[in-house]
């Protein structure tokens, strides 16, 4: 699986992960991971990007797509650690002027609930 | 033989020599008024394909054992590009004749004895891939019918210059990147290279509205700034959120002494010495990509890079460096700028670099659009060529051919148009030469002041350059724009023996009292000059004040430069 996704307990959290190369073949897969969470304002959505080897312009198109629907719902979104070669592109393109990047650990995931899902 | 006159399916050819298969596909096909034709040999093959429109062929598998392929590929010489199938009539399952067949350009299988349903059924799926393929043929013809319009349009807009080289290879048909050159009045060069996101004809579709915005601003005179605020605001409207066009802009001004840069999600650009091959400089991203927020006008920063005549400049999209070889690695930033300096001997790098992706790449194709532009700042890059500026010239060659141009803006259309590249426009497209675009937009804003003098209190700090502002600062200090009005009038004229400019401007202001200015002049400086006109010292010394007249709203001026 490329893309899996973790909701918190409360609903408020989103956690993405991509694996693999982020580009163009699992752009379904990414808005699922978002889109398919139940409604409401304020969810933060983290992208975990550690372990993504490589990120293409549509990769950097879907993250738009996401900040659109946070912005849309009062959300916001953060990406996660990105690895060398995603953090390269993502500065080529100064997405840091967009988006929140976040270089340290994650922020743990609550997962005690069953609302953990994979996709 | 089936009765050849009434309106049949088509012909099948069927190549056996049994007689029960022939007899057997006959008599299933017949009831579907198809014609079957038999052969079996090569050669009767051969004539009966030739004369005769096949739609089908079927093959009995004792004619194609072995590795002797020769009947396949004779056949397949002469469909050519038709879509006509080949399937082999097999006995069993022998998987190595099956994969024989297969690399031997069959196209599918029927295994005997066979049923009715399963002939009509092997039928009809052929007969969609038929469509499927008719479909595709289509659509990749009117692709390359389109793509040629594209090009053609995107040359038409861009300044053809030989010096320029350029390697493009796209995935698809259409490209996603593009590479545009225009020349602007005062003579420099801009050029332009974006990357859209994605490839194919989504991607180039935004090409040409920008390939227009980018020529037309360009000739007109506007600067860098205004053309990517404008190229920005199409993209927004244009693309899809997921979109967005990666670009870097740079301007070689006419001495070939310095370069403007803004870069915007491409790779870094290279500026090297021709003769040692150093990368003296990279232009490296500042900005985000075009099209993905509404208005960045306040963010456009411009490098502006000091260069000597000679350098190259270098500038790719990152498909280049993210193509890939056989073994998966990519060719890099490392490869391409390797590749620059150990050339340092080489005066053109062009064919070293397109000889080193070459070889990287081998066989593989590029996964994305690749572009790579070598521009050397030589003398001859910026030699203009009347015929290339515009065919529709009139020059003023000699003395006699005189010739003016008169402009009045009022009321609101003082706030809406920067008359600025109108003037340079106007003067461009009748005389043949450009004038500095620095000394006419000094002296349109200090007319503009002028007209809204009796509050120029708060404009005393304003850019003398920037006739926007001061287009925006009339709106918003004037609360009735009624009976307010700037004239422009261009003439061309000799002064001391040389051809020149005498722009004429009249305004609707309170103006200046000529005594005063007269001696402010003389003193050069020593009256207050917040009291009149903060521009005017620039003004004078810009160009020769030819005379003075009215109540002070009225002004002109000799450009002498180039005329």
């Amino acid at each position: 699986m490329s893309v899996s996704q973790e909701v918190s307990s409360d609903g408020k959290k989103v956690h993405i992960s991509i694996t693999g190369r982020f580009d163009y073949k699992v752009s379904q897969e990414f808005r699922d991971a978002y889109r398919h969470v139940p409604g409401q304002d304020g969810v933060a959505y983290f992208v975990n990007l550690s372990d993504a080897s490589y990120m293409d312009s549509s990769a950097l198109g879907m993250l738009l797509l996401l900040r659109e629907h946070a912005k849309c719902r009062s959300g916001t979104v953060i990406l996660e650690q990105p690895s060398k070669q995603v953090d390269d592109i993502l500065k080529v393109a100064n997405f840091e002027q967009l988006f929140t990047i976040n270089n340290s650990c994650p922020v743990s995931v609550h997962t005690e609930s069953s609302m953990s899902a994979k996709l | 033989m089936n009765d050849r006159t009434a309106k049949n399916s088509g012909y099948v050819l069927v190549i056996s020599k049994t007689a029960k298969t022939v007899a057997c596909i006959e008599e299933i096909l017949s009831k579907e008024r198809f014609i079957t034709v038999v052969a079996s040999d090569t050669k009767q093959a051969k004539t009966l394909l030739v004369n005769n429109q096949i739609s089908y062929i079927f093959i009995d598998e004792d004619l194609v054992n072995g590795n002797n392929n020769e009947l396949i590929s004779s056949l397949r010489f002469h469909i050519g590009d038709s879509y006509i199938p080949i399937v082999i009539l097999a006995s069993n399952d022998d998987e190595e004749l099956l994969s024989h067949c297969i690399s031997a350009s069959c196209d599918d299988f029927l295994f005997m004895p066979f049923t009715s349903v399963a002939l009509n059924t092997k039928i009809a799926s052929l007969e969609q891939l038929r469509e499927l393929k008719k479909l595709h043929k289509s659509s990749v013809n009117e692709q390359l019918v389109a793509m040629q319009i594209l090009t053609s349009a995107l040359e038409q807009r861009s300044v053809r210059l030989d010096e320029i080289k350029l390697l493009s290879r796209s995935k698809a048909v259409f490209s996603g990147d593009l590479f545009l050159t225009a020349r602007h009045p005062d003579g420099s060069l801009n050029v332009l290279l974006a990357d859209f996101t994605g490839h194919g004809l989504s991607a180039s579709i935004g090409a040409l509205p920008i390939a227009d915005i980018f020529s037309v601003m360009t000739e007109k005179g506007f600067e860098l700034d205004y053309i990517l605020e404008c190229i920005n605001g199409k993209m927004h409207n244009l693309l899809p959120t997921s979109m967005f066009m990666a670009c870097c802009v740079l301007n070689i001004d006419k001495d070939l002494r310095q370069v403007r840069a803004w870069n915007g999600g491409m790779p870094d650009i290279c500026i090297r010495e021709h003769n040692t091959g150093f990368l003296k400089h990279k232009i490296k991203s500042t900005h985000i990509p075009l099209g993905i927020n509404e208005t960045i006008l306040d963010r456009f920063e411009f490098e502006d890079i000091e260069i000597t005549p000679g350098d190259q400049l270098i500038l790719y999209t990152d498909g280049m460096t993210e193509a890939l070889n056989a073994e998966g690695e990519m060719f890099g930033d490392q490869r391409l700028e390797q590749c620059l300096q150990q050339n340092h001997s080489k005066e053109s790098i062009f064919p070293e670099i397109v000889d080193a992706f070459n070889k990287f790449c081998g066989d593989i194709n590029p996964m994305d659009d690749v572009t790579l532009a070598y521009i050397p700042c030589v003398e001859s890059l910026m030699h203009v060529n009347d015929i290339d500026v515009s065919k529709n010239i009139q020059y003023s060659n000699s003395r006699d051919q005189s010739w003016c141009w008169y402009m009045e803006l009022g009321g609101s259309s003082l706030c809406e148009v920067n008359p600025v590249p109108i003037v340079l426009n106007a003067i461009h497209k009748i005389s043949g030469h450009s004038a500095c675009t620095d000394k006419l937009s000094s002296i349109m804003s200090v007319l503009y002041k002028n007209v809204i003098e009796h509050d120029a209190s708060s404009l005393n700090n304003i850019n003398l350059q920037d006739i926007n502002i001061i287009n925006n600062d009339i709106c918003n200090n004037i609360e009735n724009i009624d009976g307010i009005y700037i004239r422009i009038g261009i003439r061309k004229v000799e002064h001391n023996g040389c051809p020149a400019l005498l722009v004429r401007m009249e305004d609707s202001g309170k103006g200046i009292d000529e005594d005063e200015l007269l001696s402010f002049i003389n003193d050069n400086c020593e009256i207050s000059i917040d009291k009149y006109n903060k521009g005017f010292p620039l003004v004078y010394e810009l160009h020769k004040l030819n005379n003075y007249q009215g109540a002070g709203n009225r002004l002109e001026a000799i450009i002498c430069d180039r005329f």
